[in-house]
């Protein structure tokens, strides 16, 4: 029997595919199941975490699969989310026979990220715009547009060679503040510290503590754990890059004034 | 007091937020047509947060809680009129109140200002923040899809059965 044919492979793609793509625990972890209960699988058991899937069922008697998965890292896409979400309602709904629906399943891996071009405007216009809601004055905001615009374009570079996680966070929020200490001590902006809170805002982990509460509240506590620490983590090496910034300018200004 | 200057400011508030949350709705790679609605979402949030933080005075705690809720109910009516998961809109449009800022000021003070109160304070009101929004979120997404499905167009229901 071919990959194309089995529900169990195709509950595990459409799986895999929402994990890679960012999507919840629990949202991952049903539409397996509802996948594989809707083609009658025999047995099935599914277990996710933060960055695995690991899956074990029996389908018609004869047919024993094992599968795990390590995705050690995503880059959140909505998008496929989204289509993956609308695969499995229509999947639910009995539209397809299963090899369709895995024709359709392989379709969402093809679903292409938006242009680095647009990325870079609208990190731009979302900088500058926390940055006055943050507290920052509308010169300030300007000078955040230049800021979170060489941020991604920083970021698009670091992502095409494939930097760690630690060095992109790092080099980017220390590019950040720079660029925002820069533009102050030239008399650009009035409130360096409103700039910097606007560019970083691009990085910062809020939205994994969050998540990851979340994961507490769904009793998903090895995931909460995993996205914990991550969120942690990059919170201190936002803090590492902007502070070394802000140390070195202080001496650079103590020893030319 | 409610003059037009302050109106003014909570318009221009309002437009930012919306930008604001647009933007990294693109960002995170949304399907197009949702980018509008996930913008409007986060319009809604924030302007709970900051109306209730200027005018009424509330904790940053309560007032993330009651923004969640409030941006929670948006985009739970939302996912039913475009059929797409709510996680889009809720995720986009909370942007604008996640502590993300709080956890780098944390650890900036751990490193930068050396007084374990201030860190251990700032610390604190992240977490607090962190699991007001969480709560708000649970509380939105365990109401009964019935409740929204009043929202749903005739047309569409019957193309879908």
């Amino acid at each position: 029997m071919s990959n194309q044919e089995s529900a169990l492979e195709l509950s595990f793609l459409m799986g895999t595919l929402l994990l890679e793509n960012g999507a919840e625990i629990t949202r991952v972890q049903e539409t397996m199941e509802k996948v594989a209960e809707f083609y009658q699988v025999e047995t099935f058991d599914v277990f996710v975490i933060s960055n695995a899937i690991f899956a074990n069922g029996i389908e018609n008697g004869v047919s024993h699969k094992t599968r795990i998965k390590y995705v050690p890292s995503y880059t959140i896409h909505f998008g496929r989310i989204a289509a993956v979400n609308q695969l499995s309602r229509e999947i639910t709904s009995g539209r397809y026979s299963i090899q369709e629906a895995y024709e359709k399943a392989l379709a969402v891996k093809d679903i292409p990220y938006t242009s680095n071009f647009v990325l870079t405007i609208a990190c731009a216009l979302g900088c500058a715009s926390f940055c006055y809601m943050y507290g920052g004055s509308l010169i300030d905001s300007i000078m955040a547009i230049g800021c979170g615009f060489f941020l991604q374009v920083f970021l698009n570079a670091a992502e095409k060679h494939h930097m760690s996680k630690f060095l992109t966070n790092i080099l980017g929020s220390a590019f950040s503040a720079a660029m925002a200490i820069a533009l102050v001590s030239f008399g650009f902006g009035n409130n360096s510290q409103a700039i910097i809170a606007g560019a970083i805002i691009r990085l910062v982990p809020g939205m994994a503590l969050t998540t990851s509460i979340r994961d507490f509240l769904n009793s998903d506590y090895l995931s909460g754990t995993i996205r914990m620490i991550d969120a942690l983590l990059v919170g201190v090496y936002i803090a590492i890059g902007v502070g070394a910034v802000i140390k070195i300018s202080s001496v650079f200004s103590a020893a030319f004034i | 007091m409610l003059n037009f200057e302050v109106v003014f400011n909570c318009l221009i508030h309002a437009a930012l937020s919306f930008v604001a949350s647009s933007a990294f709705a693109i960002i995170y790679h949304s399907p197009k047509k949702q980018v509008i609605s996930a913008g409007i979402t986060g319009t809604v949030g924030w302007m709970i947060y900051i109306i209730l933080t200027t005018f009424f005075d509330c904790s940053s705690v309560f007032s993330s809680f009651a923004a969640t809720v409030g941006l929670g109910l948006v985009a739970r009516i939302f996912s039913v009129i475009r059929k797409s998961p709510a996680t889009i809109y809720i995720v986009t449009g909370m942007f604008p109140i996640v502590p993300g800022l709080m956890i780098y000021k944390t650890s900036y003070s751990l490193f930068m200002s050396g007084d374990p109160s201030e860190t251990f304070a700032l610390g604190l009101t992240t977490m607090e923040v962190a699991v007001a929004i969480a709560l708000g979120i649970a509380l939105v997404m365990s109401l009964p899809q019935s409740l929204f499905n009043i929202f749903r167009k005739k047309e569409v229901s019957k193309t879908d059965d």
